[in-house]
């Protein structure tokens, strides 16, 4: 048994109205939710397509000509250049849960190939690295777990080139061992250890505007702005969803209180205050919405969980996660659902001289 | 008895009403905005990067083999045309955000009008590009731009915001499915491998087999694949935010018929007693209901295409942004979604006056 | 103990011809007395009761409860006056339907704790309502309500009661129980009662006569 005025009073004797209540708020709040787990976990795929930038730089002239030859020359004899191999390469879409990566396939020397290998730590997982000129890749183990079920783990669309190892890295790069003699449009280079700032400068200083150098800096401001679109985008949708759920909440609280007024009116003229009248209703507000807040973050939980389990590790998409982005979040919706249901009712609570709202009228 | 009792009370019930209609134009008007911005979203960015998506093949072979490709293109018997010319990407503005991927094509003259006859791009002002300095565009290309007919566009000319490396004079403007730059030129950097209908596995693998012969491969499957997906992506997101959307609608506007009928309840029971029939009372009421909702629901229709004008005019015209401004769904769903409510709603109501003992009410 | 000063209750103040609910009443109301409140329907009465239980302000005039004016203190004061020292029985008997009887009994006081629960259960025991005790308002009838509500008034020992038409739904049995507990409340409180029932007013020390507002013979 329980204090009369007590919550616990109240919501057995309101279950479908608090139900309704937390169901409308839990909903706006998980949806939301997976909203924001997809997109951090989508920033972090795009993050990693760009990953490659952290061990070389690469350069693509705009056209083949004879400049090309003394460029080339002018940047390899730069003495923060370590490396640098001429190179063609696709990109094809690599389709993830929600999105495409980017899957890049370097033709390229194989001395190349070793040395990235040892810089990013990769070691070869299954099967053996191609021969040179083989026509055959050595492919990434996320691009062998993403396409684990498309069955198409050709080269590019390619079905006559196939893969002859898999190294293990969380980027989507396959290498194809080639001597490639003329000159290219474009080039892969290795910088000195610790020298890639400065080496990235002047090559910069070099190409102006003939070339595009794609290094670190430049896949940051890419991801950056990606990032930033991407995320204004459903910040958007995300904004809408909430306003219109704190309308629902809104009306649907108002309308439970106006039910009620003959419930304030009676414990108004017995001598309760109103201050503590307002203070009861808005603890009520403030406990379902908790409750909410409580479930919606359970089942977040148990969401990425399932996912992970089922889907993304064996797949190898990137995986779910509830961090303190997603808590912030729930809570923030949470405090703002709160005022938005809150805000009317003192609004109607305040107006009336309550005694009328029980004059003649049954609770 | 017909009418005297019933209508002497729709005024007052007509101001209580008002809540319900005002809500439900509100909420009708935001689902129209929120239906415009996904398809101006889809729609934007298959406009924006949608060209030769499925059609053309966009190939950069090595300086030397270029003839050798052409010619080997030029064999297969699903392929159409294989012109020459040059390539760069600028930038389109879908709704909220910036998109790269559109296409400048540069190419001979004649080349060029076989490639607007073949995309059914049409001239509409102005003149087509008499010499490599001159280029035709979009009106959402020359709003992005800031520039105008007979005006210079491009780095260093305002506002670059389309992205073009060098300057260009804008000699007309051309109406395309397709958001794109056109111009003219002699180079030979970059080969348009074009397709009858659609760029298929066999045609794809014939390219992908003389990879010897080029540089870099973009367009045709690879962004078919991502428009695809994104359409998907988005047909789903957009799908569960309408049902969202519903269920919002359903539940306050829903709540609030079911308050309406609970306050009408003890009127409605001392009428039946004095003489209205079961079904008349439920004929009234239900037509009362209709009277809300439809009168809400045109309000939000209304409305919502107001406010959608308003955006296009007052964001999207001077930004240059794509904007869908009519779509059959702007009507359709806002349509079916009041159908799905009235009907729910009534069925809800008729239930509770079918099974409420009228003279509970009056005792209660 | 109450003391009423040119206390006027007037709607549509702006309009030409306002409505006077209560007219100029000047009142003394004793201690430990019992007064029956009397009027045709319109007259004013539960208004008059209301202003009396602090719950409704007077357009004009004051009124005072143990010397100081009930409406020129602040608000929170004056319900806790009212929670502590008036208890209310109103027409309908307003039990909230989603709290047992025992509960509703225990709302002005908002405890549950064993004394308590002892005493509302005496309370209820002397109503004739001992068997009632865990059902909800909607298990009971009419008068077995207007009993709880009248158990919910006394729990907190008042000094004054105020009560609206208490035993119009209540038969003759259940009107004697309350009687008969009134008797004994008398001599602690004050009893200001509207009512039309005889056997009421051949209880009441006194009686106020109301006609159109106005304080009659």
């Amino acid at each position: 048994m329980h204090k009369p005025l007590g919550y616990f009073s109240y919501l057995k004797g309101n279950k479908a109205q608090v139900f309704k209540y937390n169901i409308c708020l839990l909903s706006c709040m998980v949806v939301l939710g997976i909203i924001k787990i997809l997109l951090v976990s989508q920033n972090e795929e795009l993050i990693h397509c760009n990953l490659k930038y952290e061990y070389m730089s690469q350069i693509n002239f705009k056209t083949c000509n004879e400049e090309i030859k003394d460029t080339i020359t002018e940047i390899a004899a730069l003495e923060e250049v370590e490396a640098i191999y001429p190179c063609q390469y696709t990109i094809t879409n690599c389709n993830t849960l929600f999105a495409g990566l980017d899957e890049t396939t370097y033709l390229v020397d194989e001395h190349f190939i070793k040395e990235i290998m040892r810089r990013m730590d990769a070691e070869i997982v299954e099967g053996q690295m191609p021969q040179q000129d083989s026509g055959r890749a050595l492919i990434s183990s996320r691009v062998k777990e993403i396409k684990k079920y498309t069955d198409s783990l050709a080269i590019d669309g390619n079905k006559d080139v196939y893969y002859e190892g898999i190294y293990k890295s969380s980027e989507c790069i396959n290498y194809v061992p080639t001597t490639i003699t003329d000159y290219t449009l474009s080039y892969l280079i290795l910088p000195v250890l610790g020298r890639e700032i400065q080496m990235n400068e002047k090559i910069n200083s070099i190409i102006q505007g003939k070339a595009i150098l794609s290094n670190r800096e430049w896949a940051q401001k890419e991801n950056t702005l990606v990032l930033k679109s991407v995320n204004e985008n459903f910040n958007i949708i995300m904004i809408i969803i909430t306003l219109m759920t704190a309308l629902t909440a809104g009306v649907l609280s108002y309308l439970h209180y106006r039910e009620r007024q003959g419930e304030i009116g009676l414990l108004s003229t017995l001598g309760y205050s109103h201050q503590w009248i307002i203070k009861r209703i808005t603890k009520e507000v403030i406990i379902s919405t908790t409750m909410a807040a409580l479930g919606a973050s359970g089942f977040l939980g148990v969401f990425c969980k399932l996912f992970n389990t089922f889907i993304n590790e064996p797949r190898g998409y990137a995986l779910f996660r509830v961090d303190t982005h997603i808590i912030l979040l729930i809570l923030t919706i949470a405090l703002f659902m709160m005022a938005f249901s809150s805000v009317p009712i003192w609004m109607m609570l305040s107006q009336k001289q309550w005694i009328y709202s029980i004059e003649r009228k049954p609770l | 008895m017909e009418n005297d009792l019933w209508s002497m009370g729709q005024s007052y019930w007509r101001k209580k009403a008002r809540m319900i209609i005002g809500l439900l134009a509100v909420q009708m008007t935001i689902i129209i905005f929120i239906l415009s911005v996904g398809c101006s979203l889809l729609d934007g960015i298959v406009y924006g990067i949608g060209f030769g998506h499925d059609r053309c093949a966009i190939i950069s072979p090595k300086g030397q083999k270029m003839e050798e490709a052409k010619a080997l293109f030029e064999k297969h018997d699903k392929v159409v045309e294989v012109m020459v010319g040059a390539y760069q990407h600028v930038n389109s503005k879908v709704i909220f955000s910036a998109l790269g991927g559109t296409p400048f094509i540069k190419l001979k003259p004649e080349d060029l009008l076989t490639l607007m006859d073949e995309y059914g791009v049409k001239l509409i002002k102005g003149d087509m590009p008499q010499n490599e300095n001159e280029v035709l565009v979009t009106i959402q290309g020359l709003f992005m731009a800031e520039g105008e007919i007979g005006g210079y566009i491009g780095e260093g000319q305002g506002d670059n915001a389309l992205g073009l490396n060098g300057t260009y004079k804008v000699s007309g403007l051309i109406q395309t499915d397709y958001n794109m730059v056109l111009g003219r030129t002699n180079q030979k950097e970059t080969l348009f491998v074009l397709v009858e209908d659609k760029i298929d596995d066999e045609v794809m693998t014939f390219i992908s087999k003389h990879q010897a012969l080029y540089e870099r491969r973009f367009g045709a499957i690879d962004v078919a694949h991502l428009i695809e997906q994104i359409r998907e992506n988005l047909g789903i997101l957009m799908t569960c935010m309408l049902i969202l959307l519903y269920i919002q609608l359903r539940s306050t506007v829903g709540s609030l018929l079911n308050a309406y009928l609970n306050q009408r309840l003890g009127e409605i029971a001392l009428l039946h007693i004095l003489g209205y029939s079961k079904r008349e009372i439920t004929k009234r009421l239900m037509k009362a209901y209709g009277w809300m909702i439809g009168i809400g629901g045109i309000l939000g229709i209304l409305g919502g295409h107001i406010c959608l004008i308003l955006f296009y005019y007052m964001y999207c015209q001077t930004r240059a942004v794509y904007y869908t401004l009519w779509h059959p769904l702007y009507w359709i769903v806002p349509v079916a979604m009041l159908s799905l409510l009235l009907s729910v709603s009534l069925r809800k109501s008729y239930k509770k006056l079918k099974n409420v003992e009228w003279t509970d009410i009056l005792k209660s | 103990m109450i003391r009423l000063e040119n206390v006027s209750l007037i709607y549509d103040l702006q309009k030409e011809q306002p409505t006077y609910a209560l007219a100029q009443i000047h009142l003394e109301i004793k201690p430990q007395t019992f007064y029956g409140i009397l009027g045709p329907s319109g007259s004013g009465k539960s208004s008059l009761l209301y202003i009396i239980g602090g719950v409704m302000n007077p357009t004009t005039g004051k009124v005072y409860y143990k010397g100081e004016s009930l409406y020129e203190m602040d608000e929170e004061r004056r319900a806790a006056i009212r929670l502590k020292e008036f208890g209310f029985i109103f027409q309908q008997h307003l039990l909230l339907p989603y709290l047992d009887v025992i509960q509703n009994v225990l709302v002005p006081l908002n405890t549950y704790n064993q004394e308590s629960i002892d005493r509302a259960k005496v309370l209820l025991h002397q109503l004739g309502l001992e068997k009632e005790i865990h059902k909800k308002p909607n298990q009971l009838s009419g008068g077995q309500c207007q009993r709880v509500a009248i158990a919910r008034a006394l729990i907190n020992n008042p000094k004054v009661i105020l009560a609206d038409e208490m035993t119009a739904s209540l038969d003759y049995e259940a009107a004697k129980k309350v009687l008969r507990l009134f008797d004994e409340i008398r001599k602690e409180a004050t009893v200001l009662f509207v009512t039309h029932d005889k056997r009421m007013i051949e209880h009441a020390d006194e009686t106020i006569n109301l006609w159109d507002g106005k304080l009659g013979e």
